[in-house]
């Protein structure tokens, strides 16, 4: 409140020389569009083919209900601009984005709109409700104090891909524990192969690996609480020293490619996908990322991390609506209606992605990723760190977690410069 | 960034004093200075002076302020991460500075009487119009390791592997970049500063029988002073900016470089809009942007003492 | 040692040209040969890249914005800021001292830190989402800096020349606008591009700013661009051609004005 009675004098100061300035830019102006229809600000550029399922959803849309839609495709940064406009400004009537970047926003500052409304409507023509199309499996941490506010069109999922068509035994008995993974790429290096492909330059990808044998052999949520630990100490058990040792492990003998320390993305994930390299330990963007550019013959398979106790970690994409939305009826009437088969189906068939909708078919590459969400039990990306304690693994877990991967700190050293950080973190964030 | 100005102040016939002209500047000074003023004003520091209340403050830059008092700057001085980003920013500004003006100087010694000089001048000033972001992106294609140019170079004249640049001296290789860039721009101002040097001075060293580092020690250093005084300072307050550079270090356009490597621009940028899940701490942000700025002031106002001579005559 | 300097110089010059060099033509390159042999030339001729990165992000209208936005700011600021600098650089009070440093602070306040102030400002005033909006800010932004280097220009232009104007009953404007104008013309030319080249590779303010595609500057385009490679696919020649878009106006200008900016700086300098 102080900010604005602090702004208000220049208020008029301000006015006048922006209108003065303004006269000499003639036929640059113009106020914000909108007006009685839906805004929505897309987190993909309009050449995206997500991009072209929504846009052609949109114009269904408009001719059946009469409701007109204005789309900006505003890209991936599209919550900066939301967040500076929660505050006052004119926010869309629709966003969608990563589950993440919107929980660190309009959930975070308690601006969302509660969509149990949306979950609770019918989708139009198909007798069904939202909630009965959208597999409750995912909705678990879309949730604040029991309110849903993302509801997922996209589902990003987590775990190791191959060639089948090159390593047709792995497809045929997939490892389940991590010693039959680990002679599984002995094996491949005995032979002369680069068993796992690695770009170390971004920390997330060296975290998947940590984090995801944590979960692994813990379960889901434990490492969570772990980074909860104010004096970072509970990090220190002999259970999370074995799985680290193993991570450790992974450098020592040679698994990772050349090129994974001192090389920059995506240098690493082009040698997998030329068939230079075995195994990457990626989200379900991974065979859309290197698709257009790989070798010829590829054949895109998943395989869940191993571990004692297996889980898919799973991300979503999906719409949001602010709370100060104008038009946030519209807004949720839209959403209804994309779920629809023919809309969201084409997520998988045209945007090669898995969909919130189990009863629609996964596209072909994904095949095994559809049918491990189904199996075994979802976890959380990076168990959710990134998620609930913005700025934590950045400041906190990747810089402890990239010596450890590359074999530049061993356990000890790890957990040492992990608790001393994680101390420092909570220490601000009290 | 740019040249001559304000720091330096020469001292100079006083003119303040009387005559007409000094009197009828009095007159205009106001209407002349009025709409930069208001702009600025309006502008910069209106929102500044708010950004210095928010650093009271908690607020996540949506809801409601919650008062902190000074909470954020006894947070901020024993916060390990914003050190050691406020100290790579005097890293930055102390080894790439000096680095960036003994090569600027290095430079000017070799171009003042080197045929081409303008061409050569006009290269080397180029890096610093193109977009940093594009100038990391081939930093990093040069110095990848195994299959980057300088590691490539360096296999092909010894038959080793050569030093693991990104992975192990990523910092160092961010250092070498900026030294790169900002040195077309030092040493056109530097030379700004030399050229202006009388040659039959150097004719008299010459026959005095004086070496090279004499020439530059007794000659040039001493002439050249207060371009570089200035070009001191204004290196002092843009160093602070240094933001692109590095943070295209990141792996991808949304994500942050590892923690090392930051500055305090990045710190700033980290706590609030950076990473895939930003922390929105606006009042802990403008703190350390508070803190940063009133150590670079200091430094600037000590940097102008101590670089303050008579200017020679000549 | 005078060959080594200059054998080390020119060794310089060609790494400079050779960066240059090397952007064109990875421009021109497929994505996987880049990445295979960097340094080598397969593939090379591929115009896709550029046609790819031009229709993809919205290039056309965001290079028209552009222009007409750096160009009028870049203008409007150093008309805005000579006359200030002027004062300040001639009347040597201390008041103008203080005036001055306290320009120059404006250069170290980082932009991340005043944004969100600023957004409520602009609200007020109705400029968000508005290229008007953008000019306005644009100008104040790059106010500091370009006060700061003409007063350095001013302060070095001879006292005489205006005395004579002044014994010739010359009023205080004409002999601004028709004295010291002229005289000063290399350091304003030096600002403005200097304006022009800080301002065309903008990115923040603009992504803040600025929310309908149609209103889209080029760099904004570009960093869309580069973005979509998150999810949809890398393919660093439409990158680096996306990039080159971006550089080779500024690379133009620069050849054309290159000269201008160093003798500017030059004569800004000595007095």
């Amino acid at each position: 409140m102080a900010l604005r009675a602090s702004t208000s004098p220049r208020r008029l100061l301000a006015a006048l020389v922006t209108s003065a300035l303004a006269l000499t830019v003639a036929g640059c102006g113009g106020g914000s569009s909108g007006g009685g229809g839906l805004t929505y600000w897309s987190m993909w550029k309009e050449s995206e083919p997500q991009a072209k399922v929504l846009a052609d959803a949109v114009r269904a849309f408009e001719a059946e209900t009469g409701v007109k839609v204005s789309v900006q495709w505003q890209g991936r940064e599209v919550l900066k601009k939301v967040t500076p406009a929660l505050r006052g400004g004119d926010v869309p009537d629709l966003v969608d984005q990563e589950e993440n970047p919107i929980r660190a926003t309009l959930v975070q500052a308690d601006a969302f709109r509660d969509l149990s409304g949306v979950f609770a409507a019918e989708v139009p023509g198909s007798a069904k409700l939202v909630s009965q199309v959208v597999s409750d499996k995912y909705l678990g941490t879309l949730k604040k104090d029991g309110k849903p506010f993302l509801v997922p069109y996209e589902v990003i999922g987590h775990g190791l891909w191959f060639d089948s068509a090159a390593h047709a035994g792995v497809a045929a008995s997939p490892p389940k524990t991590w010693q039959d993974f680990t002679a599984l790429l002995a094996k491949s290096k005995s032979e002369g192969r680069s068993p796992i492909a690695l770009d170390g330059d971004i920390p997330y990808y060296n975290a998947y690996w940590t984090i995801g044998a944590l979960q692994n052999a813990l379960g889901p949520g434990r490492v969570s609480e772990l980074a909860k630990d104010p004096t970072g100490k509970a990090w220190d058990t002999p259970e999370v020293r074995a799985v680290l040792a193993s991570v450790r492990d992974l450098s020592r003998q040679g698994y990772f490619a050349p090129g994974f320390d001192g090389s920059k993305w995506p240098a690493v994930q082009e040698k997998w996908a030329q068939g230079q390299a075995d195994f990457l330990l990626m989200g379900s963007w991974a065979p859309s990322e290197t698709g257009a550019k790989a070798k010829s013959g590829i054949s895109y398979q998943f395989l869940p991390l191993p571990g004692a106790r297996q889980s898919v970690p799973v991300g979503s994409l999906g719409f949001t609506i602010p709370k100060r939305a104008k038009n946030p009826g519209a807004a949720e009437r839209f959403i209804a209606y994309f779920m629809k088969d023919q809309h969201l189906g084409r997520i998988a068939t045209e945007a090669k992605n898995l969909t919130p909708n189990p009863a629609l078919p996964a596209p072909p590459e994904l095949a095994g990723l559809a049918k491990a969400t189904a199996e075994l039990p979802i976890s959380r990306p990076l168990d959710g760190l990134e998620a609930d304690y913005p700025g934590y693994v950045d400041e906190v877990f990747y810089p402890a977690n990239d010596l450890l991967v590359k074999g530049k700190s061993e356990v000890d050293g790890f957990l040492a410069q992990l608790a001393e950080r994680q101390a420092n973190y909570w220490k601000k964030h009290r | 960034m740019a040249v001559t100005a304000i720091p330096v102040v020469r001292p100079r016939k006083a003119v303040a004093g009387g005559g007409a002209l000094a009197r009828r500047r009095r007159r205009t000074f106001w209407p002349f200075l009025l709409p930069a003023l208001v702009i600025y004003l309006a502008f910069f520091i209106g929102p500044a002076l708010a950004s210095l209340w928010i650093s009271f403050h908690k607020w996540d830059g949506v809801g409601e302020m919650e008062p902190r008092g000074l909470q954020n700057y006894e947070i901020l001085f024993s916060d390990d991460t914003f050190l050691a980003a406020f100290g790579n920013t005097l890293l930055i500004l102390v080894v790439v500075g000096a680095a960036t003006f003994a090569v600027s100087f290095g430079l000017t010694m070799v171009l003042r009487d080197m045929r081409g000089k303008r061409f050569v001048r006009a290269v080397l000033f180029f890096p610093y119009i193109i977009s940093p972001l594009v100038l990391s992106v081939l930093w990093g294609f040069l110095f990848r390791t195994p299959e980057g140019l300088v590691n490539s170079a360096w296999a092909a004249l010894t038959g080793g592997t050569g030093v693991n640049w990104l992975g192990d001296h990523l910092f160092g290789v961010i250092m070498i970049g900026l030294i790169w860039v900002n040195t077309g721009f030092y040493t056109t101002v530097i030379m700004a500063g030399v050229d202006r040097i009388p040659p039959d001075l150097y004719e008299d060293c010459a026959l005095a029988g004086a070496t090279a580092w004499q020439r530059f020690r007794h000659v040039t250093l001493p002439l050249s002073w207060d371009v570089v005084a200035t070009a001191a300072v204004i290196w002092t307050i843009s160093s602070l900016k240094i933001f692109e550079f590095i943070y295209a270090f990141g792996g991808n356009t949304n994500d942050m470089p590892t923690v090392t490597v930051w500055n305090s621009a990045l710190f700033v940028y980290g706590a609030t809009f950076g990473g895939r899940t930003p922390q929105y701490q606006f009042g802990y942000a403008s703190a350390s942007a508070v803190v940063t700025l009133a150590v670079i002031t200091v430094l600037v106002v000590l940097l102008r003492r101590l670089l303050r001579r008579e200017a020679v005559a000549f | 040692m005078r060959r080594f300097g200059i054998g080390a110089v020119w060794a310089l010059v060609v790494f400079n040209l050779g960066v240059l060099g090397w952007m064109g033509v990875s421009a021109l390159r497929e994505h996987t040969a880049i990445f295979d042999t960097p340094w080598g030339l397969e593939t090379f001729g591929q115009i896709e890249n550029f046609v790819r990165a031009w229709s993809e992000s919205n290039f056309g209208r965001a290079a028209l914005n552009t222009v007409v936005l750096v160009v009028a700011a870049s203008v409007v600021v150093v008309v805005v800021s000579a006359p200030a600098a002027y004062a300040l650089a001639k009347s040597r009070t201390r008041l103008s001292g203080a005036m001055a440093v306290f320009f120059a602070l404006g250069i170290g306040i980082p932009v991340q830190v005043i944004v969100i102030p600023l957004f409520v400002l602009m609200q007020d005033a109705g400029l968000v989402n508005s290229l008007s909006g953008l000019f306005v800010l644009y100008v104040a932004l790059s106010l500091p800096f370009t006060v700061f280097l003409l007063t350095g220009f001013f302060g070095s232009l001879p006292e005489e020349v205006e005395e004579a104007a002044e014994i010739d009953g010359a009023g205080p404007i004409r002999t601004f606008v028709q004295i010291v104008l002229p005289l000063a013309r290399n350091g304003l030319v030096t600002a403005l591009l200097l304006n022009l080249i800080g301002l065309w590779n903008e990115t923040f303010i603009a992504l803040v700013f600025i929310q309908d595609s149609e209103k889209q500057t080029l760099s904004l385009s570009l960093l869309g661009f580069l973005q979509t490679q998150q999810y949809s696919g890398s393919d660093y020649g439409a990158l680096l051609a996306g990039v080159c878009i971006l550089v080779l106006p500024m690379l133009a200008v620069y050849v054309w004005l290159g000269r201008r900016i160093i003798e500017g700086l030059t004569v800004g300098a000595v007095k």
